[in-house]
């Protein structure tokens, strides 16, 4: 447990002399006493010492420079006999000193630079702790997922014998591993409680490489069926044992059977693993998975993970999984598909491999934030080196040499990075903390985000960089120039100065294009998240109650006592309680991880069966329809027709019908889970589809089997209520809990707030782009109004000449304002192109609109014009409020 | 020899660190003073004013031992000096010459 890196580093940075050493290492000490307690709150409470010690200690060193100060005489010159440090230093104070004599200057430069910087590193701490830090597992990289792929199932786990046949003939992987995420219920003491967490291989621990931090892994051996063995995590060894070392040897009575508990894993253990929700979120246990009870070709649930033997590259792993795939397939010819192949993924890049897109859009658009931050601390550096023309002849015609005014502007510049820097670090560190708030919760590997230090410094740098650039190459510019010309025409009319002018609008230029693209993007993505939220879903989420059971094997060993003993009478029961309109049960339930596909049969009017795959296979009663509000289209729902096996009926969705019997009447069809046509049901009922894993999916072929008549053992009920949702969930928690009181009740959240959570990617993108669509808004318009400002202050005499000679203020205003929508417009041309480019790659996160949506691309660049029009149009007025005199004596 | 005088907060830390006697690092130092005085002390006003010391040559201090639990960082341990003694003797000297006959208006104090 170490302090957080960015804060010590800071504070070594800042620190004088024998501190930087001791400072740290008090604050340390102390440090991992709180930590003891929470980690977060000690990283907290260290970034607030170092920053308060950094400004004590600043604040400190400037009171003994002022100090020094009067007791020597100042000299901006170095003199032979001081140290490089020294020189350096008074350089530095040289530099404070003119910057608090331009502010405005100072606090824009400063501002744009912290602004940049901070969103920067925030951005690229999140790209590389979730993207491309390796994880903490032995050698990380060589670890792989192994999914199986055919025509039908594009991306399914493994089956027990594909994973049998993998692990016992590859020569190119050195161990293997299958996970089952899984449920058990906790019936030792109190309440019974549901638990989270998986059947695992047990050579799992030493295939990742991992310890446990008390007792042992899980190993070899353990799934030989002799005594039944537990490993605990720690979070649940600490919550549910206190952390107690006596845990050791425990016994723990899970689904009924008793379980020793054999090791604590340590508490930076995290089981990365892709896709599921399931597995995100850290589990409580782990038991032994044995392979023998798997041994159903067709049963695609476990998850394979494999280590690449030492000295084996990729390249050879994949070509042999590739030989393998035919191998097993002529193995099991009529068994398996055709098409069936074996498909490695690297893990990291499979358990990141959702978020991936939406973090590289955001680098992307941070990266523009970047360009338009350099550009216009370029652009202010210009102008500023331009005020000083004047001033640095007279310095150089009183004979300080080329070399001391470069060191001087030099220094201002640094002066200005890191003041923004510091800044620019504190920005990042809080929009750090901001995003991972906003961020959607299936992100993985949010928690062990922190400010990356070497992003920061490649900020940093660039930042410094185009400081110095632009602050330092106009000074040796003009310092090239003759003396007398430049003290002659006091900095103004000198070719330099033109010259400046046209980079500086080519900036502007610049500025104008890049916020155009980002806009576009930003209303693009805001466009398409409000689109987003209108779909509807073909429920209604609105005040329906949602929660979870799982009935253990033991006590309900089969389908009819699930239904007789639980399913009937819990539905009764909760559609009875005060405040409850009508109440059901669903197999999985949308807006989650809950899935059950396969394939059913179906047949032509000529008897010959077909194939309808995939299929979302659901048991669900009319209750659940009912409190959803689904919408019927054809026939009717479930009722108690339906509860004997011999007659009941079956209901599919819209898209079920229309692809096996496009034009026809649904209604009388049969439907059966065989080829033979075996066990068929009738078609009773016709629903409009629900979306089950988002507000964006496709129409999927949706089946619902009547829950009266089967039930598996995991199911939800869905719950429609009036009032507020707590003292329903209390009651139908209760109600449940009457029935079985060693039942655990799981998941208890409104359908609203699924559905919601479902949008929370969208929104953490939408959110961050139009952040820094904003950002790019002020900068565009600071930028353009800073060029017309200085121009307008540089033609002042030529305003008075033009006036005086009959020209009216409206003429001068609009030549200002022309020029700056010129420049305003030519950045827009150009923009347009990279906005087309960029949204063509933003095409993938929207919905329900166009990328070259002309109202959206129309819109943002007339507010860019009004937004460029108004920043020209200050300053011309300011030039033609005083009469052409004034200007004209301004000298 | 010079006459320091010393500010109120320089006398607690001078104070603190010939309490904690052989040792004294800035930990328990502060630790002292807000126990003493039941006040709360910040780090930063600490370090300043232990800097503010040394630079007057009341305090000495010198780089010790560096352990694990502080990151391998060493300690910096203080000790007051005789001209630091000698400044809070006179402090206390002060204050003592100016509640002299006051003793029966203001109370006792301890």
């Amino acid at each position: 447990m170490r302090p957080p890196r960015a804060a010590v580093w800071l504070l070594c940075l800042t620190l004088p002399g024998d501190a930087r050493a001791s400072i740290p290492g008090d604050l340390e000490e102390e440090y991992a006493a709180i930590a003891l307690r929470s980690r977060w709150r000690a990283q907290l409470w260290y970034w607030v010492q170092a920053v308060r010690l950094v400004v004590r200690f600043g604040a400190f060193a400037v009171w003994r420079a002022v100090r020094e100060r009067v007791s020597r005489s100042p000299s901006t010159f170095r003199s032979r006999k001081d140290g490089l440090m020294a020189t350096l230093l008074r350089d530095l104070r040289y530099a404070m000193r003119s910057l608090r004599r331009s502010p405005a200057f100072a606090l824009t430069a400063i501002l744009t630079i912290a602004l940049g910087i901070g969103a920067a590193t925030a951005v690229f701490s999140v790209v590389y702790g979730v993207l491309l830090k390796p994880f903490d597992y032995e050698d990380p990289d060589r670890l792989a997922v192994v999914w199986t792929a055919s025509e039908s199932f594009p991306q399914s786990w493994l089956s027990g014998p594909e994973f049998a046949f993998l692990r016992d003939n590859a020569q190119t992987i050195s161990s293997g591993a299958v996970l089952w995420p899984e449920f058990y219920t906790l019936t030792d003491t109190g309440p019974a409680e549901q638990l989270r967490g998986g059947d695992v291989s047990p050579e799992l621990f030493e295939l990742l490489g991992e310890r446990a931090a008390l007792g042992r892994t899980l190993q070899a051996g353990d799934d030989a069926g002799g005594e039944r063995v537990v490993v605990l995590s720690d979070a649940f060894w600490r919550t549910r044992f206190g952390g107690e070392r006596a845990v050791l040897g425990r016994a723990l009575t899970l689904d009924g059977q008793p379980h020793t508990v054999v090791g604590v894993m340590p508490p930076d253990f995290v089981l990365w693993l892709p896709e599921d929700g399931l597995f995100h979120e850290r589990p409580d246990l782990w038991l032994p998975l044995r392979l023998e009870d798997w041994q159903s070709r067709d049963n695609h649930s476990l998850l394979g993970l494999v280590r690449l033997r030492d000295g084996v590259g990729w390249d050879a792993f994949t070509s042999e999984l590739a030989s393998f795939s035919e191998a097993y397939r002529e193995g099991n010819i009529g068994a398996v598909p055709v098409t069936f192949r074996f498909q490695p993924e690297n893990l990291r890049a499979d358990v990141v491999a959702e978020a991936r897109p939406v973090l590289v859009a955001l680098l992307g658009a941070v990266g523009f934030v970047l360009l338009l931050v350099c550009a216009n601390v370029a652009n202010l550096l210009l102008a500023r080196a331009g005020e000083r023309t004047g001033e640095v002849a007279v310095r150089s015609a009183v004979g300080a040499g080329r070399g001391a005014l470069v060191r001087q502007l030099l220094a201002e510049s640094l002066a200005i990075s890191l003041l923004g820097g510091a800044l620019g670090t504190l920005i990042g560190w809080s929009a750090l903390s901001l995003m991972v708030r906003l961020a959607p919760p299936d992100l993985p590997r949010l928690t062990e985000l922190t400010l990356a230090v070497p992003v920061l410094g490649f900020a940093a740098l660039v930042s410094v960089l185009t400081a110095a650039l632009f602050g330092v190459a106009p000074a040796i510019h003009a310092s090239r120039a003759s003396v007398g010309t430049l003290v002659r025409t006091g900095g103004r009319g000198a070719s330099a100065s033109r010259e400046r002018m046209r980079h500086r609008s080519a900036l502007v230029v610049g500025q104008f294009a890049f916020a155009f693209v980002l806009l576009i993007s930003a209303v693009l993505l805001i466009r398409s998240f409000v689109a987003l939220s209108r779909v509807d879903p073909g429920f209604t989420p609105d005040g329906v109650l949602t929660m979870q059971v799982r009935l253990p094997q033991q006590a309900y060993p089969d389908n009819r006592t699930r239904i007789d003993r639980f399913v009937l009478p819990a539905t009764a029961e909760l559609a009875s309680l005060p405040g409850v309109r009508s109440a059901g049960v669903v197999s999985a339930l949308p807006f989650t991880a809950d899935f059950r596909g396969g394939s059913v049969w179906t047949e032509r009017d000529d008897g010959t069966p077909i194939p309808m795959r995939p299929v979302d296979i659901r048991f669900a009663d009319g209750g659940y329809f009912d409190a959803m509000s689904a919408t019927l289209v054809a026939g009717r729902l479930f009722d108690s027709r339906d509860q004997a096996d011999a007659s009941a009926g079956l209901i599919v969705n819209d898209v079920f019908a229309a692809t096996a019997w496009p034009g026809q009447d649904p209604i009388g069809r049969r439907v059966a889970q065989d080829s033979g046509m075996a066990e068929v049901r009738q078609v009773i009922g016709v629903v409009r589809h629900i979306n089950h894993y988002g507000l964006d999916e496709d129409p999927r072929v949706q089946l619902y089997f009547p829950a009266p008549v089967s039930m598996p053992p995991l199911m939800s009920f869905t719950i429609a209520f009036a009032g507020p949702p707590q003292p329903v969930a209390d009651a139908a928690r209760a109600a449940i809990q009457r029935i079985d009181p060693q039942l655990a009740v799981t998941r208890v959240t409104t359908m609203r707030q699924l559905v919601d959570a479902s949008l929370s990617t969208g929104r953490f993108q939408t959110t961050l782009f139009t952040a820094f669509g904003a950002i790019a808004l002020c900068l565009a318009a600071v930028g353009i109004y800073g060029v017309i400002a200085f121009g307008v202050n540089h033609r002042r005499r030529e305003f008075g000449v033009r006036l005086a000679l009959g020209a009216t203020s409206g003429d001068v205003q609009r030549m200002v304002v022309g020029s700056g929508i010129r420049m305003a417009g030519l950045g827009l041309g150009i923009g347009l192109i990279g906005a087309l480019v960029a949204s063509r790659l933003l095409e993938q996160f929207l919905f329900g609109i166009r990328p070259t949506d002309v109202t959206v691309l129309l819109g943002v660049g007339l507010a860019l014009g009004l937004v460029a029009l108004l920043a020209a149009w200050l300053p011309a007025r300011r030039a033609t409020r005083s009469g052409p005199l004034a200007a004209l004596r301004s000298d | 020899m010079v006459n320091h005088s010393l500010g109120e907060f320089e006398q607690l830390v001078l104070l603190a660190i010939l309490h904690v006697r052989d040792g004294a690092y800035a930990v328990p130092v502060r630790r002292v003073i807000e126990e003493r005085t039941g006040r709360p002390v910040t780090r930063g006003a600490l370090y300043t004013a232990l800097e503010r010391l040394d630079a007057k040559g009341l305090v000495r201090s010198k780089l010790g031992e560096s352990t694990p639990e502080r990151g391998g960082r060493p300690k910096r341990y203080f000790r007051v000096t005789a001209e630091g003694r000698a400044a809070l003797r006179h402090s206390h000297a002060t204050l003592t010459n100016m509640w002299h006959g006051l003793e029966s208006e203001l109370g006792r104090t301890s």
